[in-house]
Formats: structure tokens, sequence, C-alpha cells
């Protein structure tokens, strides 16, 4: 008879062996914390991007020949539209589009007129402009300019060629009647995505909200991933230690193996999920600030997945975790139980292979098969509710459910077999022949 | 001392694959005493441990602890030191010492109480807060023992406790167990130190190829493997007599006498004092149980090798 005493005592000498390691906390709290830092610095780069892209605009000479330039004023950029869809959708978060900064194309230039090539060399010497263009006669005929710096790298080759281009196109553009200006500037500026359904029906498809709603699942898929080789890994990890330190036959000796199983399961999940609460808890942090945003683009927290995420964790965890610990309990160093658990590690993120297939088809003959299998039920299944939340039959998810829930506690006997046998198995590792005899064999 | 059986092992047998590892091995440990659990390595003792300890379960055969069938409630009651011992690296001593303490079924608090006091019983209060890594191998070997001992087993199995300690730690190992002895708290040692096992064990058992090959009281198992040897203190000369085969002196006057084998203690003295000897003190020699040892495991190998001989 296993006894809860044991179990409880084991589960709270190994979550709080774990939680007290400075690795634990770095990779629960410091590895957010660079997240943060590292959203930060690309914000404070951006935002110095910005400053330095609307204060230091570099004027930029135009000798034109071709008199194909309007340059009695000097010309500066101006901002550049943004996708409608995204606009709206900044808007109606009630979000300022200000706040994106400006998208926008040769602000960083002012192009300025000069008559002859004396006058653009003079302002060139005396540093009123960092380079100019002279614009030949050929100019429409060859489409060729020249342009002259003092040491070549006062203005970027490229940034001037494109701001040229983009001037000069202006220029022209003064030539057609309005009303063409803006369809030959952006031929299609917007698309209209439409999806028809088996039945007929006409929808529309949102593409900014199709690429949210699967890359908030796919994000999920990979946090519980991670989640989940990180706690198996702290449990095969404890077990290599016990076994290099000669502690594991003491412990035989107070405690059954299906207890130190149990009790290793349930206090290093209970590290697992408690790291997996803190990375939620900053995710769901950020969505929240964001809500406005993904709500707008027709996104939603995927609260069915979480909850199905969360059952299917513990099952899942329980299924991976008595199997590693299992076979890890054969190995007599670190390396060689990382060699033991590394296999199934390989297997439970097998459904990342199929996720395209699972996103184009979340109820297609691949996504059900690998929803029944086991070893990949827990990401297929999250993965497909994440995906269509309501399409997910209740009985295609209890068939999973019990399917993985079966499989777990014979994973739970089985793993607590060859604990006992391998806790025990000092030096040569037996094989594969004997683990399965004994496994039979043990009581 | 009572003689209720502490433990009871009854036809025990276990092999692994075609190693037989026990062979119906019978024997019984009373309740408050020492008993010494010998053999050479590999003989079956360490299996037979681990079967008691629930480790392992016997092929067939069955054991009793204190009167009742051996259940896991039982592993409350035993402390193990095994031979192949260590302790949590990174962690605390104290935190180890109540770790262990509470899957014996102390509460936190006792546990912590008692581990401190058996820090204290072993000579270091000082490494209550280090991590273990800070402690010498000598030092480690007394937390061990600390923690085995620390919520007061009704029984413990020792297992080469006295290995990596120097002589003075040694005592003190070996004052524990016989204050056990003295509480009325059975003790089982699993040692090669012979001379700790004539000085401390009760009782003994000698296990060969998972055969119980030796089992009774010491002194008992000594007497019944010594040869016929004698010493005798005498106020006078040795005179000559049949009985005697050889003759040591040892000091002066104490000779040390070989007999023949059918010569009685009495039978000697009387043939000394009618051959004329002041005969003071008589005193039988006991072989040592490292002879005693030796000549058991010898024997069965002998007969082994004979038997493969007449085989082949």
């Amino acid at each position: 008879m296993i006894r809860r005493r044991q179990i409880f005592t084991v589960a709270e000498f190994e979550f709080l062996s774990i939680v007290r390691t400075k690795g634990y906390v770095f990779s629960t709290l410091g590895l957010p914390a660079m997240l943060l830092l590292y959203g930060l610095f690309a914000g404070w780069l951006g935002e110095s991007l910005k400053s330095q892209i609307e204060g230091g605009a570099k004027v930029f000479g135009v000798v034109d020949r071709a008199g194909v330039v309007d340059l009695r004023q000097d010309q500066q950029g101006t901002l550049l539209d943004l996708p409608a869809e995204v606009r709206g959708a900044i808007e109606s978060s009630g979000v300022g589009v200000e706040a994106f900064g400006p998208v926008a194309y040769f602000t960083d230039t002012v192009f300025r007129g000069f008559d002859d090539l004396d006058e653009a060399k003079a302002a060139l010497l005396s540093e009123e402009v960092v380079a100019f263009a002279v614009v030949p006669d050929d100019f429409v005929a060859a489409g060729a300019i020249d342009v002259y710096s003092i040491d070549g790298f006062s203005l970027p080759r490229r940034t001037a060629r494109e701001n040229m281009a983009k001037m000069l196109q202006e220029q022209f553009l003064q030539q057609v009647p309005a009303e063409v200006r803006d369809r030959i500037r952006d031929p299609v500026s917007t698309t209209r995505e439409w999806v028809v359904d088996a039945a007929g029906v006409v929808s529309p498809d949102d593409v900014a909200a199709r690429i949210l709603r699967f890359g908030v699942p796919g994000a999920f898929i990979l946090v519980f991933l991670i989640s989940l080789l990180t706690t198996t890994g702290y449990l095969v990890q404890g077990t290599a230690t016990e076994k290099e330190n000669r502690v594991v036959e003491v412990l035989l000796s107070a405690t059954a193996p299906e207890e130190i199983l149990a009790g290793k399961l349930v206090g290093l999940g209970a590290a697992g999920l408690l790291q997996v609460l803190v990375w939620f808890s900053m995710v769901i942090a950020a969505a929240v600030l964001a809500a406005g945003v993904a709500m707008a683009a027709g996104v939603a927290l995927p609260v069915k997945a979480l909850v199905v995420g969360a059952v299917f964790f513990l099952a899942a965890y329980f299924f991976y975790g008595a199997i590693m610990l299992g076979c890890a309990s054969f190995g007599s160093s670190q390396l060689e139980v990382q060699k033991l658990a590394g296999f199934w590690t390989i297997l439970a993120a097998v459904p990342m292979m199929f996720l395209p297939v699972i996103m184009n088809a979340p109820h297609g003959t691949v996504a059900r098969v690998l929803s029944l299998v086991p070893f990949t039920a827990p990401l297929a299944v999250l993965g497909r509710v994440a995906l269509d939340p309501e399409g997910m039959a209740w009985w295609d998810l209890s068939l999973s459910l019990a399917a993985l829930t079966l499989s777990t506690w014979l994973a739970l006997r089985f793993g607590a077999r060859l604990f006992r046998i391998g806790l025990l198995a000092m030096g040569s590792r037996p094989k594969l022949r004997e683990i399965w005899r004994q496994a039979r064999l043990a009581k | 001392m009572p003689d209720r059986a502490a433990v009871a092992f009854d036809d025990i047998h276990k092999s692994y694959g075609e190693t037989h590892a026990l062979q119906g091995v019978s024997l019984e440990i009373r309740v408050g005493e020492v008993f010494g659990l010998l053999g050479p390595n590999g003989a079956g003792k360490t299996t037979l441990i681990r079967i008691l300890l629930d480790i392992i379960r016997a092929d067939r055969g069955s054991v009793r602890l204190f009167g009742e069938a051996l259940t896991r409630e039982h592993l409350d009651q035993i402390g193990y030191l095994p031979e192949e011992r260590g302790l949590y690296k990174k962690q605390k001593i104290v935190e180890v010492l109540i770790y262990f303490g509470r899957l014996h079924g102390l509460s936190r608090a006792d546990a912590r109480v008692r581990a401190l006091h058996w820090l204290d019983r072993v000579g270091l209060p000082e490494v209550a807060g280090w991590k273990v890594d800070r402690l010498s191998k000598g030092m480690g070997q007394k937390v061990q023992v600390a923690g085995t001992l620390l919520f007061d087993p009704e029984l413990c199995v020792l297992d080469e406790p006295f290995t990596g300690l120097d002589p003075l730690n040694v005592r003190l190992v070996q004052d524990l167990i016989e204050e056990r002895r003295d509480a009325g708290l059975t003790t089982i040692l699993s040692t090669h130190r012979m001379n700790a096992v004539e000085e401390l064990c009760d009782r003994v058992a000698l296990i060969h190829d998972g055969r119980l090959m030796l089992y009774g009281d010491t002194d008992a198992v000594r007497a019944e493997h010594s040869g016929a040897e004698v010493r005798v203190a005498l106020g006078n000369d040795l005179p000559p007599v049949p009985e005697v085969t050889d003759s040591v002196l040892e000091g002066e006057g104490v000779w040390r006498l070989r007999t023949t084998p059918e010569t009685t203690v009495a039978g000697l003295v009387s043939a000394l004092v009618r051959a004329g000897a002041e005969v003071s003190h008589v005193e039988p020699l006991l072989a040592s149980m490292q002879e005693v040892f030796v000549r058991v495991v010898q024997e069965r190998q002998r007969d082994q090798s004979q038997g493969r001989e007449s085989l082949s």
C-alpha cells in the first residue's frame, strides 16, 4: 500500500531542494526578466533611432540639368500610411497611431536645389550639404545620376539612391492627375480577403487576425513543451544526483520505490507548475496590456486551451515523468541519465513537426491520430483546442484524455517497476532483455 | 535478555538470473542483542539485508519482524546504514538529517531537535548548518551514523559502520552500539572487522555462497571451532605429560598448551597435578572470529573445488 505521508515528505523535500537552487530561480524569474530587458532595450533602440531620424535629417544637394525637379523650396519626405487593417485595429484600441512612431521614407533627407556644380561643390565643402547629386541632361532616357560627397561615407549610398528615387518619383507624379497618383504609388493598397466554407458561406478573412490567432496557440504550445521538458528534466537530474551521491539505498530503506517515484513526481511537478505559472502570469500580463490590439484583431485569449492545457499538462507530465524516471534510474551519472531520458524528450516534441498540418486542419486525420497516441496527444490536443476552441468535439477530447490517462496509469506502474530495479543497478547497466524480465518479475 | 525474535528469516531464497544469492537461509535475531552478520564479499549478506528492508523481495520464504509479517509500516522502526552510502552534497546537514527523520515518521520539529542532539552525540555540533560537501570523509561517516540512529530505531542495520573512521571514532561508534544494547534495542552488525565482532556481538551468523554456514552465540561458535588449546599458570616448571602435544611459554609461569583432541580441561589439570605441577589458573583458549571465519570459508571453498573435481 502506498503511504501518502511518505509521498508528501519526499515531495516537500524535492520541491524545496529544487526551488532553492540558483538555476531554478534564474530560469523562473531571470528568463522572463531577460526577455523584459530585451523588450525594453528594443523599445529604447527604436526610440533612439526615431529621434535620430526626426532630429538628424541631412541636407542633400541636387543640381538638376534635366529640368525634372522642382526644388525652389527644400523638400522632405512624408509619413507613409500604415496598412488600413493595422491602422484600424490600432485606432479601435484607443491607442494613438502616433504611439507607433512614423513609418516614413526619406524623412532623414532634405533635398535642396543648386543652380550649378560649383555652387553645390561650395555647399559640400562648407558642410551645408552632406552630398549632392547631379541629374544629367539625358536622365529621363538613361535614368543615371551622379552623386558627389567628401569621403563617400557621409550619406549611405543606398539611402541616397532610394531617397533620390522617391523624390524624383514624387516629382514625376505631379504631372499626372491626382486620382491616379495614389494608384501609381500603391497600386493595391488594401486586400480584402474572404473565406468560403464547405457550406458556401462567405466570411471575411482577416490576415492580421489570422496571424495572431495562429501565433498565440503556437506560443502557447511552445511554452507548454518547454515547461514539460524543464520539469521532467528536474526529475531525471534529481534521480541521477541521488544515485551519484549514493543516497538511494538509505531512501529505499525507509520508503518504497513507488512512494519515492510518486513523491518526486509530485514535488518536482509542483516546482515545474510553479515555474509555468510564473511564466504564464507574465505572458497573460503582457497579453492583458496588449488585449485592446489583440481583441480588435479578432484574437481571444485561449481560455479553453488554458483549462485543457492544465489537465493535459498534468497527465503528460506524469506520463513522461514516470517513463523518464524509470529509464533514467538505470543511469549512474548525469550524462548517462540524460542520454537515457533524451529519447523521450524527442518523442514529446514530435507534434511540433506536424504543427503546420495541425494548423491547416485542426480536426483532420493527422491531428486526430496524433491526439490518440499518448506520446503526442498532449501537444496535439493543446494545439487543436488553441486553434479552434469550439471545433473539437467533447467525445474527441474525452477519447484522447481517456487514452492518455490509461497510458499514464500504465506508465506509472511500469515506471515504478523500472525505478525499483534501476535504483539498485550500480555499475554496468543491465541489458534491455534483463530489464524487461525484471520489470515483469518485480513486485 | 529476552529471547523474543526481533527478526525471523525463514527459508529465504533469492536468485538474480542464474546466480543463487540466497539458498534457504533461516535464522532469528533476538530483541536487544547485537547480531553479527558475517560472510565474505558476495556471500549474500546485502541481499538478506535488502530483503529485510523490503527493498527487494525474496523468491521464497518469509520475514517476520517483532512477530509480525514484514510490511512497509515496519520500515519506520528500522535504521539502515548501507555500505554504499552518501548524502546530498548541496544540502545543509541538518536539513538532510531532518529529511531522514521525517521519512521514519518524525515530525519536522522533532526531527530537528533529534538531529541537533545526534550531531552533538557524534561530536559534530558545529556542522549542522554546513553544506554536506564541506565534510571530510570521517565526518561524513559520523553524520551518516547520526542519521541512522536519530529516530532511535527498534532495529538497526549497520553495514561496515567503521569504514573510514580513526580508532577514536571506531570506539565512539562501538559505544553507541553498546548503548543500544543496554537500552534493549536490536542491532545487526555486518562487518569484516572480526575484533569488533568479538567485542560487540552476542550472536553471529556466517553466510557463504548464499548458505548459512555458522549460527549461534559468539563464544559458542568460537569454542566449537577452537583447537585443543589451554592457557595455564604454573607455580613451578611444566612437567612432561602425554596429554600435552605442544607448549609455548608466554610469560613468567604462563604456558599456552596444545593438547590431544580427546583431552578435556579437567583431564589436563588432573594430569598436570599428578605430574607435580602447581596449577594456579586454567583458561581454555577460544579461536578468534578471524580464525573461525577463515577456517569456515576455506573449508567451504575446498569442499566446492573437490566437488567440481569429482564431477569432472
